[in-house]
């Protein structure tokens, strides 16, 4: 199967240093079960993923929401 | 541009489809296919109920005209290709899968998902031609005027026993469109003055239609049909065979 492309290629939370976390998580959402259903049609995708936090009970987990494009490279 | 994609606050509206894209596992695509095959092998037995107009239209009128018969062969034709291929689809092929290997299962899953939408997509789509093909058939069979009244009549020649004469037997068909489901026909077959057939018949999905046969019947005689329904008197003189046979009584 082809590799999948996403623009932008890296997702990050504004309040937190997630980056390395966060972009396999967009990654993962837009593939994960997705994959035999993308056939065709618009090539946007929107995902919600958890952002980890800073690992406290404070500052823990939170969804955010991603959105770009993918295309097959 | 920059290539980081920055996260927003998610809406209600995003949190609810993400928990709905949850329940879209490996499992419930299989799922989903098989409900989607027997769904399709149902919803094919709606279209006989289709081309028999909900049962205004019995199946031999619909097959009685050339028209509506045509779109009523394609439309069996399409049914049966949807139910063929939906068929096929629950056709399981032996195949080893080891559950524990990641990478087996997804090869094993792409296998049996990927054919299976795509030829499930096309029955569905074939369903939706077949279904106008009965409508029309059904449409067509309930606007068609019904098929004008018939009478045939063949003589055959049976040459006669130890030396005797010849004699001839007839054999003859009438159709006549009922006027309704109790309507019914006297026919009468006269020889040389005598009566060699009479019976009566009654009215059937719309036609009133009877065969008849007479053996031992003299040669040389003149020989008449007459038909008699609540609308239609149809005589046949087989010496004068010529002229209109059959005339609608409420024109006379």
């Amino acid at each position: 199967m082809p590799e999948l492309k996403l623009t932008p290629s890296t997702f990050a939370c504004r309040i937190h240093d997630n980056r390395e976390k966060l972009t396999p998580l967009v990654r993962g959402a837009v593939i994960q079960r997705t994959a035999a259903f993308m056939v065709g049609g618009a090539n946007d995708f929107r995902v919600v993923v958890e952002c980890p936090g800073a690992g406290t009970k404070e500052d823990g987990a939170h969804p955010l929401t991603f959105s770009g494009k993918w295309s097959r490279e | 541009m920059s290539d980081v994609g920055y996260g927003e606050e998610p809406t209600q509206d995003d949190l609810d489809w993400a928990e709905y894209g949850k329940t879209f596992t490996p499992a419930t695509q299989i799922e989903l296919l098989n409900a989607t095959s027997e769904k399709l092998v149902g919803r094919t037995a709606l279209v006989g109920i289709v081309l028999a107009a909900g049962g205004l239209v019995a199946v031999s009128s619909v097959l009685a005209n050339s028209l509506s018969r045509g779109w009523a062969i394609a439309a069996v034709t399409m049914a049966g290709g949807a139910i063929l291929v939906a068929l096929v689809t629950q056709v399981r092929w032996p195949r080893k899968v080891r559950p524990g290997d990641i990478h087996d299962l997804k090869r094993w899953h792409a296998d049996y998902v990927g054919w299976r939408r795509t030829a499930l997509a096309f029955a569905s789509f074939l369903l939706v031609p077949a279904f106008l093909a009965a409508a029309v058939a059904a449409g067509v069979a309930l606007t068609a005027p019904p098929a004008p009244p018939a009478v045939n009549v063949t003589a055959t020649t049976v040459p006669g026993a130890d030396g005797g004469a010849p004699t001839q037997t007839l054999t003859g068909s009438v159709t006549i469109p009922a006027q309704g489901s109790d309507d019914v026909a006297e026919i009468t077959v006269v020889a040389n003055g005598e009566t060699v057939v009479r019976m009566r018949q009654a009215a059937s999905a719309g036609t009133i239609a009877a065969s008849f046969e007479a053996k031992g019947v003299q040669t040389d005689v003149g020989i008449t049909v007459t038909a008699t329904s609540a609308a239609w008197k149809c005589v046949l003189n087989l010496a004068r065979p010529r002229g209109e046979v059959c005339r609608a009584l409420a024109a006379e």
